[in-house]
């Protein structure tokens, strides 16, 4: 079809938008089955299919003693594909048989590790026979898992899409349906649900295990440093722990305990988005869902510290004082800056939010605009809130990475004095109805795919209690105020809440550039002359180096003149 | 491979076939040749637009094939209508736009997401990014300089990679490996190729959400109807065009890294004839099926993209302890998979799966977007998808596993893994080592 220009007013035609101008929250159909499951619909009528989503509340941060990637292992077992109960009974014995094997063989490489150097174990004249019978065991599994792995029940159903998503807070599965399959999807999932058949672990702890030999675990190293030192104390400290140990140390029977609190009923949100109608698929759920039976003690429950509720006093977030590491790592050079801020239900959590857009959370934010298109300091800057998750005490987070040539003291510097400027100067009225704007346009563009929403909707719903915490931009209906948010800055971008961690190379065994290669050798000679204990001066080397780095590069040229004129006069 | 016997199967595809059909775009064409799709929904006030440019690879000049990948560096990086880069962002984010822009060989796609409060804007934003691109000589010689000092500052590994890859004629292998295609690069190159192939006659745009046909067609005859044919002579509507055929490159590339693992891939170009659209449609689900159905001492993933151009690619990684069984291994399951093909439960779930992810479109508008152009909606291609039988499918299966046509790449090698590959046929081959 070939288009010819009709002279009509454009104006106008522009004005008219449509039917769809003042749509704002999602219309939820909210409700609770008797045994405590949250159930969540949004209607799309007409769409012919549903997008369902099962959410579980308690992630890598609450697994009741096991290391936190128990959650994951938890979650791909149960949820990669959907293993029939009754074969997993069958697998029983192959399960206990590979679990002995696997442990004993794991002992025995743990009493290795711990000889001294140099010295030889005798070797156990069980290994050969523990290393076939483990392998045979999976073998085995691998044969019976087979048509699991390659068709399952939900595949017969037609689920596509499917995905799974685990956090410190919570894990969910995903899955598009044809609208007609859903009724049969409840009695699937529910059966899956009321069996919990975890067979399917051994292959998804060697899976994992060969990503973190890969070295992609399913969360950063580097985040496992700070988290660690910044939250001390607190339930995420850990959460981004993952060592092949800790997934070695894990059987299918642990497994299987773990899944039995943890996807009890009162810990499950249904979302469900499509061709469905709210009060009409309820009977369905009750017959199905609704008849899931509660664990016993299986309340949601934290290892350590109590939640941080809305109301606790503020300073009950702060740090033992502000900490600064410095981690010498093979990887890139990162500068990691994390604030303890309150969790997703405190009521500073928007003009928290609203803080993170006029930071970094556009293009064309503070820090991208300073630091990376004008300045050029950084290559990257990222901005997250939530980090690793939102239901107790948890970091507001900036990542940046340096641009060539400069340093990690230079960026660090940078964005302090980003910060410092965010704190004292008056925000301007237009950044914050152009923040305004954007977290409006972020929460009514989530709204349109019945993914995003279904994620957005259960992951609220688990962190908070409320899936209305998914859209406080709209909610507050843009009445971010200025003072608020830089009171807010104030409040909790202070460096007693703050940790900074630098990740770079080691100066001493890579240094920077050329010029930083010869300061080290012209340093080191001077220091061996006043020093007489080489450890301490690596020590006083590093720091001056580092020192050193906070210079322009001709600024660092003079001084390496000035030190080479002392080391030959 | 496992063939599941599941006698629902053949009830269920033939249920999933007869599910409902995803509501076609309305289509209309602006004097330049621009084809215009709209697809209305008035749900959300959210106006989707996307501009799809496609352009061919036999347009690069030759000594100069990074040409694509540059042109799509420089348009990242300048300007956009009056606009500095810096202020084209303000200008987005003040009105809380979403815009992305992504490349791959032979084609460039902008994206742009608005409150359909601020359409008009916003497709003033986006004729400004594809029609008025703003460079700056100096700042694109440095980054010339900036890519090629990048390029040769690559690993091994990375050179290797980035050798296969454009030698299978992946996407997103936009420049040759190395720094050969981008030294004798000049501004006027650059000016030059981006008028020739970013053009409205070889462009699609692509409009969904809140607004009605005749908003539409104003919005597009207003910001891009003075974008007219370029002064060369318009170029046909570009069918997805194979790859070149692999050349005097080796079969096998090989990088000696230390390290406790190794890794295969097996990569072949799309052949001239990669069969009919249905056949196209189905066999991305069948290889991925094949990874799901493979067993043996490693996992292996066979991904085929169903984007028009997209070569196959097979992976396989190993632990330490299995480094012998990796290329008999997987060279026997290659052999395999082309010599039986696939059964016919595999072919009713994929007919199955193909017509469940259809119906899901309706919830997914930024794949419904995708699929407006790829033709997936088309009610043809339904039926035609339905009609495929296993032996088309094993014919041109055949086709895409035919030995010769294969390259490998062998990643963390060692030298009794060349020997094993050598001895398999996999000649000539080439050795990567880092320096020492």
């Amino acid at each position: 079809m070939r288009f010819r220009l009709v002279p009509l007013a454009l104006s106008a035609l522009l004005g008219v938008a449509g039917a769809a101008q003042g749509v704002r929250l999602p219309q939820v159909y909210e409700t609770t089955l008797g045994n405590g499951i949250k159930v969540l619909v949004v209607e799309r009528p007409g769409s012919g299919a549903v997008r369902a989503q099962v959410s579980v509340r308690g992630g890598r941060a609450n697994t009741g003693g096991l290391p936190p990637v128990a959650a994951d292992l938890l979650a791909r077992s149960l949820f990669v594909r959907a293993l029939p109960a009754a074969l997993e009974q069958k697998l029983a014995p192959v399960l206990v048989q590979e679990e002995g094997a696997f442990e004993a063989l794991r002992l025995n490489r743990l009493a290795e590790a711990r000889l001294p150097r140099g010295a030889t174990a005798l070797a156990s004249p069980d290994l050969p026979s523990l290393k076939a019978l483990e392998e045979n065991a999976m073998a085995s599994l691998h044969r019976q898992l087979g048509e699991v792995e390659t068709w399952d029940a939900l595949d017969a159903l037609g689920a596509t899409g499917r995905c799974l998503q685990v956090s410190a807070d919570a894990f969910s599965q995903g899955m598009d349906l044809p609208a007609s399959a859903f009724g049969a999807w409840c009695r699937t999932e529910s059966v899956q649900l009321r069996s919990l058949p975890v067979g399917r672990f051994p292959l998804e702890r060697e899976r994992l295990i060969q990503e973190i030999e890969a070295g992609n675990p399913p969360s950063p190293a580097a985040l496992s440093v700070l988290l660690a030192m910044a939250l001390s104390g607190r339930p995420y400290a850990l959460a981004a722990e993952f060592h092949r140990s800790q997934v070695e140390s894990l059987t299918w029977r642990d497994l299987k305990t773990y899944a039995r609190w943890a996807l009890s009923p009162e810990n499950i949100t249904l979302v469900l988005v499509g061709d469905l109608n709210g009060p009409a698929v309820l009977p369905q759920l009750e017959r199905t869902f609704g008849t899931l039976p509660k664990a016993s003690g299986s309340a949601a429950h934290w290892e350590g510290a109590q939640l941080f509720q809305a109301g606790d006093a503020v300073s009950s977030l702060e740090s033992p004082g502000g900490r600064r590491l410095i981690v010498s790592t093979t990887g890139d050079a990162r500068v990691f800056f994390g604030w303890r801020v309150p969790p997703a239900n405190h009521p500073d959590g928007s003009s928290l939010r609203a803080l993170t857009q006029i930071l970094g959370g556009a293009p064309s934010a503070r820090l991208n605009q300073n630091l990376v298109a004008t300045r050029g300091i950084a290559k990257r800057v990222t901005i997250r809130m939530g980090v690793p998750g939102r239901r107790d005490v948890n970091l507001l987070v900036i990542e940046a990475e340096p641009a060539e040539g400069h340093s990690l003291e230079e960026l660090e510097q940078s964005i302090q004095d980003e910060i410092l400027r965010l704190q004292r100067e008056p925000l301007a009225e237009p950044e914050v109805r152009q923040a305004q704007v954007q977290l409006e346009a972020d929460e009514v563009l989530v709204q349109e795919d019945a993914g995003a929403l279904a994620e957005a909707l259960g992951r609220a719903q688990c962190q908070g209690g409320d899936w209305r915490l998914a859209f406080r931009a709209l909610e507050a209906d843009g009445n971010l105020k200025a003072a608020e948010i830089q009171r807010v800055a104030r409040t909790y971008l202070i460096p007693s809440r703050a940790t900074i961690a630098q990740l770079g190379p080691d100066p001493l065994l890579l240094p920077m550039d050329r010029t930083e290669s010869r300061l080290l050798q012209v340093l080191t000679a001077l220091l061996e002359r006043k020093l007489g204990s080489p450890a301490q001066s690596q020590i006083v080397l590093r720091e001056a180096l580092r020192q050193l780095r906070m210079l322009s590069t001709a600024e660092r040229e003079q001084t390496l003149k000035l030190l080479e004129s002392q080391v030959h006069p | 491979m496992i063939r599941p016997i599941l006698p629902a199967l053949a009830f269920l595809a033939a249920a999933a076939l007869s599910a409902q059909s995803v509501p076609g775009p309305q289509a209309f064409r602006l004097d330049s040749g621009l084809n215009c799709l709209l697809l209305e929904n008035h749900e959300r006030p959210l106006i989707r637009m996307e501009l799809d440019c496609r352009w061919d690879r036999s347009e690069l000049p030759a000594g100069k094939e990074a040409l694509g990948g540059f042109l799509a560096e420089a348009m990242e990086a300048g300007g956009a209508g009056g606009y500095s880069r810096a202020g084209f962002y303000r200008a987005l984010d003040a009105q809380g736009m979403k815009y992305t822009f992504t490349a791959r060989m032979g084609g460039y796609r902008w994206s742009l997401v608005a409150d359909s409060r601020a359409q008009e804007t916003a497709m003033e934003r986006l004729a400004d990014a594809v029609v008025r691109p703003a460079f700056d000589g100096p700042q694109v010689e440095s980054e010339r300089r900036a890519l090629i000092k990048l390029r040769a500052s690559e690993t091994p590994r990375g050179r290797a990679v980035s050798r296969f890859l454009w030698n299978i004629g992946d996407p997103a292998a936009l420049t040759p490996p190395g720094a050969a295609g981008l030294e004798y690069l000049e501004f006027q190159d650059l000016l030059d190729f981006q008028r020739r192939v970013i053009r409205p006659e070889a462009s699609t745009l692509v409009l969904y959400g809140d607004l009605n046909l005749t908003q539409a067609k104003q919005l597009a005859l207003m910001h891009l109807g003075i974008w007219g044919p370029a002064a060369q002579a318009p170029l046909k509507p570009i069918p997805p065009k194979p790859a070149p055929r692999p050349g005097p490159e080796p079969r096998l590339l090989a990088v000696f890294e230390p390290g406790p693992g190794a890794e295969l891939w097996a990569g072949a170009p799309r052949p001239d004839d990669a069969g009919s659209p249905a056949v196209a449609a189905l066999l991305p689900i069948l290889m991925a099926r094949a990874s799901r159905s493979f067993f043996g001492p490693f996992e292996m993933t066979f991904r085929l993209p169903a984007e028009a151009g997209s070569p196959l690619l097979i992976k396989a990684k190993v632990a330490q302890a299995d480094r012998d069984a990796l290329v008999p291994g997987f060279l026997a399951a290659l052999e395999s998979l082309r010599r039986t093909g696939f059964s016919p439960e595999d072919l009713a779930c994929a007919l199955l799966q193909w017509n469940a992810e259809n119906s899901a479109l309706p919830l997914h508008p930024e794949a419904m977007l995708r699929e407006t152009t790829s033709g997936r909606l088309d009610p043809g291609l339904a039926r035609a998808v339905g009609r495929v039988t296993l032996k088309e499918i094993g014919e041109v299966l055949a086709v895409w596993l035919a030995p010769e046509r294969i390259r490998f790449l062998l990643l963390g090698a060692d030298a009794p893994m060349v020997q094993a590959a050598e001895a398999a046929g996999l000649k000539p081959w080439v050795i990567v080592r880092p320096p020492a």
